[in-house]
């Protein structure tokens, strides 16, 4: 049978994280500090300012993966919060999705596989084919 | 009618001719050493859903030239998948379906439902999945490709002397993986 799997992301690898983010064109602070959306300094591995004001921390769990943290929010009402919110949602999903790709890439680069087709589709998806001569 | 689904994905390009749908249902008799399936064995509920309903979902993915059935084991529920390859072809679409039976196993089968899930099938893969090199490089030599119609007869496309893996990322990083990739490749992701 053809092989069905799906996996959730979890990023862990740091070159590949960074490198992602510069791809992206995010500036990058390392070992630094963010205000996280209790208004405390928290340091973190890596730091991007995400959005104007607002920052997103990357910093590695007890487990080796890198937890995302949000910065703080100014308390410009409810509404305004949650708009900001849903964007910086979209750009770290973004992110993430960037991640997986390069990681992906990399991966079966590393197993001997090249790729044949990289493509965007219209849900926003990104479809990667790889290929190995037997 | 209802059909216990394990997964679909609605685009690809490595189960089969073209840009298939692939429809992976849940359960499986066979049991093949190696197997990468392995939750679709169970005859368990997955997702339930009627013929009719999938039918109008597939037929509506814009772009596909036909439809994959895989597993699980597809003729455990060939009645359903006969039912739905039907609607399918009357749409213009074509059916790949894999299965780890025998070609003679299903041919000489006195079952209705496997009699009418060939009928509607172009291109059988079939035979059980035997994982003996560790390389991967072998692993569907195995398998026998019977082209029931004459819709691929001339193409070919199991004999392409290199083997490929697909993978669809979602806009939020979650990966989905088809085709014949290593073992490893899952674990390092």
């Amino acid at each position: 049978m053809s092989h069905f799997t799906m996996l959730t992301t979890k990023i862990r690898d740091t070159e590949v994280l960074t490198r992602s983010l510069a791809e992206m064109g995010y500036g990058i602070r390392t070992d630094t500090n963010i205000i996280n959306i209790d208004g405390e300094s928290v340091p973190v591995d890596y730091a991007i300012c995400a959005l104007q004001g607002v920052d997103v921390g990357f910093k590695k769990n007890p487990g080796g993966y890198y937890d995302i943290m949000l910065g703080w929010l100014d308390d410009d009402g409810e509404e305004a919060a949650n708009m900001i919110i849903d964007e910086l949602t979209a750009k770290i999903n973004k992110i993430q999705q960037e991640y997986a790709v390069n990681m992906v890439i990399e991966q079966t680069y590393k197993q001997g596989f090249r790729v044949a087709e990289k493509a965007e589709q219209s849900d926003g998806s990104i479809r990667i084919v790889v290929r190995r001569w037997t | 009618m209802i059909l216990n689904m394990a997964g679909l994905v609605e685009r690809s390009v490595v189960n089969g001719p073209g840009i298939r749908a692939v429809l992976w249902v849940q359960g499986c008799p066979i049991h093949c050493k190696g197997c990468f399936n392995k939750k679709m064995w169970p005859y368990e509920t997955a997702k339930n859903v009627g013929v009719e309903e999938l039918a109008c979902r597939i037929a509506g993915i814009s772009g596909i030239e036909g439809v994959t059935f895989s597993g699980g084991e597809p003729f455990s529920q060939a009645e359903a998948l006969a039912e739905l390859g039907g609607i399918l072809k009357s749409r213009g679409l074509s059916i790949v379906t894999f299965t780890g039976y025998t070609f003679e196993e299903i041919a000489q089968s006195s079952d209705i439902g496997w009699k009418r899930l060939l009928d509607v099938t172009d291109v059988l893969i079939a035979g059980p999945y035997v994982n003996d090199d560790v390389s991967n490089h072998t692993r569907l030599s195995h398998k026998k490709t019977v082209f029931l119609t004459d819709r691929y007869r001339i193409v070919g496309q199991y004999s392409k002397g290199y083997h490929e893996v697909e993978l669809i990322i979602d806009a939020g990083g979650i990966i989905t993986i088809t085709g014949y990739p290593d073992d490893r490749l899952i674990k390092d992701l």
